[in-house]
């Protein structure tokens, strides 16, 4: 039974890992066009650390998928909203700069790829905070849905903030 | 000159490369001839056949007469044109597009005739030795051959990389090398002469060569819509043979256009090579006999 | 234990869903039916106003739209859900209550996109709305925010399905049950979800892209603010070319069961049949470009996708040879179920080599657009897809309802849509030779324009009713039909061992599988498959 509902999340998550690739293949098409903006606007510094914090939650994930404990579930998802909390401050400086979604290329192409990863790490936390109220039977299988989450925006901080500072 | 006059007189018949190629193909045949290593249906490890089934054994090509010793030669052969052949001329001076094919014969084509051609007893043989034995038993399996193969493909296009080894022989040398090699390693298993140490079950042999080819195609897809200047070299290159306006005017391929086409071969006939790997996989697995009743 | 309607409303039975989807399909085939009746009326002459050209952008929408997305997907879906389970011994789908789900976001989605007459009018740029068309400044009505939203409901449902089938096919299957045992319909049902899960995603994204640039007035496809509308075309046909794939695999599942039942013969080259699907799975996402080869990107670029284009027929072409050969030798029954297979095989077939000519370049550029693609497709669509959903209704009708359809409908039925349908599409490669845009209201009074496009309109009219029949054989045999046993056409696969209809979990007990034809070795215990010749 486990072993189905792992295929089955597997088989969902290479579907997500084709919608994210053509949201980043946009980004990337319109890069030249948002470059400028992307380096004048974006802060490397602080978003690696956000970066840090949920890469590290992967780590707690891990611990809580082996151990079952729910102490690792609760470090997952505080360290899950605490990235959330820095995508949001980093809209809100954006907005405070006037960069939205439709003012240009740069932010179309940011808060589309940026915000709907977001909201993937949201239902994540929604998902685990359910795990957390019951006995955690599904949480490898929601494990794999986080480090699906967390590996994207692995590939996101590379091309959306590491390649524009090169 | 004119493309026929190219065709027969650009040829570079580097000794290196043409003693290596015979040595290869004499070796080969004389190892045929000897007969130390037999390679007939009838002389194939008995056990293997399955008990059920009368017919002769259908297993990897390498089991059966003369096939296998086209499939090597040849392989050699076009060893031999990709290096001395006008494409090579081409290749190393001219056009980026000549390169790609040329590149994707040592690594994706050749290897796999030299695998095919192969017989299974004369590599059973070679891994009595124990010093063979170790280096397959820690090259060949999935987690390394698949990186080795991948990592050997996209390092050497990164233009650091790629201009250097236009700049210098022995690293050209080198580079060559590293595709023929990592290239066997990749193909070994899926197309390697010993059933047993292939990728089992089938979507793993699909997933592997699947996602090699996403990679390969990737690559490709950069390269074709990347704005031409990757590789400065081919912008104006030095035009010892005085065919530059033939290639530019004659056949059409400004650098934009050559840069184009080398990064659209890479990304559909190459997958194609790997998709054809994918349906002889599968085409072999649907004739094998079940073991299960 | 509920009865009557909150039992189907509250279902997790994969027969029960499978139904459900199958009748919203048939609700819709209805329709797009219509739509396309009006459609057709509308050109039965040059210069008529029955209906305006705006209504008329929305009707050919629609058509297209709810043909695809309402009718066949689901329907093929419907018969996925019903089928492999019970081909492969299970006693329903891995995951029942994301059965039901699906479908329910399905009839959500066709909700949504039909909702859309009501608020405002319908999406009406074409079923596949390029951009900047789509794009607010051109479309400020909220139809195409509604195609958006259903088409994302829909594909969710698609998903949801898809992922279904690979966890039942791969953990699912009873003992003796091996991969290369597999009924075709349920590897080629594996292979296509997959190929679902691949390629809708892109879908999904280009609607995302869309929406954003409507209603959060993203820049994605507009070329005002450095948007692409180059863009859209590649990420819908990456998603579109896959999908008619998607479409049409199913069918050639049906096909390959089907064929050889009433050929009695096993059919010829599973091997092959079962390969070339992986190879059409693959390829389907190297061509996409041969769509768009009158968009100016650059002859290299076009060509090898040209070249591409080419070598897909191949694999398709293999399977056509197989089905063939399976008939060859064979001792062949016309059942209704028989003649629309083998009516698949030329109609298909036809639409194909129409599809190739496309692929050579300068040939396309004369036709695209036209009403040869119109032609092309409906062959492929219709005559391809459409006549092997004909003969899977009426194979499986008898396992799903205990009665059989009746055989003189049937015959019916089957030439009035063959001659109907042929009527209809096989003038409209000449008038798209003669230069006949497609998508176009109306057109002016050109020399046999007008007879050609009113012939087609008579065609029209005979496939309508031919339809008709059918809808009435469905509802006149539900109730009145022949009882049919389990296995009404001696068959060899292992549905055919369960009950006509089938209790809720599928089987007594699941005959042995040691060959591709269980059915077979039970009925023939002196010369069973896997003693022949191996059996796979």
């Amino acid at each position: 039974m486990r072993q189905r509902a792992r295929l089955g999340m597997a088989m969902f998550l290479l579907s997500e890992a084709v919608f994210f690739f053509m949201l980043i293949a946009a980004f990337v098409y319109f890069r030249a066009a948002s470059l400028a903006a992307a380096a004048a606007n974006l802060n490397l510094g602080v978003t690696a650390v956000y970066t840090a914090c949920l890469m590290a939650s992967s780590f707690t994930m891990w611990r809580a998928s082996a151990t079952g404990l729910r102490a690792w579930l609760g470090g997952t998802i505080l360290l899950g909203a605490v990235f959330l909390f820095g995508q949001g401050s980093e809209y809100l400086r954006l907005f405070h700069q006037k960069i939205t979604i439709s003012q240009s290329l740069f932010g179309t192409t940011f808060f589309t790829l940026t915000g709907l990863h977001g909201l993937h790490v949201l239902v994540g936390i929604a998902l685990l905070a359910i795990l957390f109220g019951r006995r955690a039977l599904a949480v490898d299988v929601v494990a794999l849905y986080w480090y699906f989450v967390d590996i994207v925006w692995l590939a996101i901080f590379a091309i959306v903030y590491l390649w524009t500072f090169r | 000159m004119t493309t026929q006059e190219l065709l027969l007189t650009a040829w570079d018949w580097e000794p290196s490369v043409v003693a290596g190629c015979a040595a290869l193909a004499i070796g080969y045949l004389a190892l045929a001839l000897v007969g130390r290593t037999p390679w007939s249906a009838a002389d194939a490890p008995v056990g293997h056949a399955p008990a059920q089934d009368k017919k002769p054994a259908r297993g990897p090509v390498a089991d059966r007469g003369v096939r296998p010793t086209i499939l090597f030669l040849s392989g050699t052969l076009l060893l031999l044109l990709a290096l001395v052949s006008p494409l090579d001329t081409l290749a190393d001076g001219y056009l980026f597009s000549a390169h790609v094919v040329q590149h994707i014969l040592l690594a994706l084509i050749i290897p796999p005739l030299w695998l095919l051609g192969t017989p299974r007893a004369l590599a059973e043989a070679a891994l009595q030795r124990p010093l063979i034995r170790q280096i397959e038993r820690a090259l060949a399996q999935p987690l390394i051959a698949w990186p080795l193969g991948v990592a050997t493909m996209i390092l050497w296009h990164l233009p650091p990389l790629f201009n250097a080894a236009l700049a210098s022989d022995s690293l050209h040398i080198f580079q060559h090398l590293s595709f023929l090699i990592t290239g066997t390693i990749f193909w070994w298993p899926v197309l390697g002469p010993i059933p047993e140490r292939r990728i089992a079950p089938l979507h793993y042999a699909i997933a592997y060569l699947f996602s090699a080819c996403v990679c390969c195609s990737l690559l490709g897809a950069l390269l074709t819509f990347t704005p031409p200047g990757a590789y400065p070299a081919y912008l104006n290159p030095d035009d010892r043979l005085g065919i530059l306006r033939l290639v530019r005017t004659g056949w059409g391929l400004d650098p934009k256009t050559d840069q184009q086409l080398g990064g659209l071969l890479m990304w559909v006939p190459g997958c194609f090579v790997y998709l054809s790997g994918i349906l002889a996989t599968t085409a072999r697995w649907y004739g094998t006999a079940e073991q299960e009743a | 234990m509920r009865t009557g309607v909150s039992a189907w409303l509250s279902t997790v039975d994969h027969k029960k869903i499978a139904v459900l989807y199958m009748l919203t399909a048939l609700f819709f085939f209805v329709v797009g039916g219509l739509e396309a009746m009006a459609m057709r009326a509308q050109l039965s002459a040059p210069n008529l106003k029955f209906l305006s050209p705006e209504t008329y952008d929305q009707i050919f929408t629609m058509h297209g739209t709810t043909m695809i997305f309402l009718v066949v997907m689901p329907v093929l879906v419907g018969f996925g859900v019903y089928l492999v389970p019970l081909m492969i011994g299970a006693g329903d789908m891995a995951f029942p209550r994301l059965n039901a789900l699906g479908y329910w976001l399905t009839l959500g989605g066709g909700f949504l996109l039909y909702v859309s007459f009501l608020a405002g009018g319908a999406p009406d740029a074409g079923w596949f709305s390029y951009a900047p068309l789509s794009e607010k400044a051109y479309s400020p009505h909220s139809g195409m925010d509604y195609w958006a939203l259903g088409l994302l409901l829909l594909s969710a449902g698609s998903v949801i399905a898809a992922v279904n089938f690979v966890v039942t096919i791969a953990t699912l299957r009873t003992p003796g049950m091996t991969i290369r045992r597999l009924p075709l319909f349920v590897w080629i049902t594996l292979v296509n979800s997959v190929l679902i899960l691949a390629a809708l995603p892109a879908l999904n994204a280009a609607l995302v892209m869309l929406l954003s640039d409507r209603l959060l007035q993203a820049h994605f496809f507009d070329p005002t603010h450095g948007g692409s509308p180059i863009l859209w075309q590649h990420y819908f046909w990456i998603f579109g070319h896959p999908e008619v794939y998607i479409l049409v695999l199913p069918a050639f599942g049906m096909i390959s069961e089907i064929i050889p039942v009433f050929a009695r013969k096993p059919i010829f080259g599973y091997g092959f049949v079962a390969a070339s699907t992986l190879a059409i799975a693959f390829l389907s996402f190297g061509v996409w470009v041969h769509h768009m080869f009158a968009v100016a990107l650059g002859r290299v670029f076009i060509s090898v996708f040209a070249a591409a284009s080419m070598l897909i027929a191949v694999p398709t072409g293999v399977k056509i040879f197989n089905w063939a050969a399976t008939l060859v030798g064979g001792s062949i029954r016309f059942t209704t179920a028989m003649l629309f297979a083998v009516a698949f095989l030329l109609e298909f077939t036809f639409g194909g080599l129409s599809g190739l000519a496309f692929a050579v370049v300068p040939i396309d550029w004369q036709l695209t657009d036209t009403y040869f693609v119109v032609a092309h497709l409906h062959y492929v669509a219709f005559g391809g897809i459409a006549f092997a959903l004909f003969a899977g209704a009426y194979y499986w009708f008898p396992k799903i309802t205990g009665r059989l359809l009746n055989e003189s409908l049937g015959r019916w039925n089957f030439w009035m849509v063959v001659i109907g349908f042929n009527l209809t599409f096989f003038v409209q490669h000449i008038l798209g030779l003669m230069g006949m845009p497609r998508r176009v209201y109306t057109y002016p009074d050109l020399p046999w324009w007008g007879v050609l496009n009113l012939i087609s309109t008579f065609g029209a009219v005979i496939l309508g009713l031919g339809a008709l029949v059918f809808v009435a054989n469905l509802f006149a045999s539900l109730a009145f039909g022949a009882r049919a046993g389990n296995d009404p056409w001696d068959a060899w696969t292992l549905e055919w061992a369960a009950a006509s209809p089938p209790p809720p979990d599928n089987f007594e007990r699941v005959p042995p599988v040691r060959s591709r034809r269980p059915l077979w070795d039970l009925k023939h215990p002196e010369s069973p498959d896997w003693a022949t010749r191996g059996g796979g």
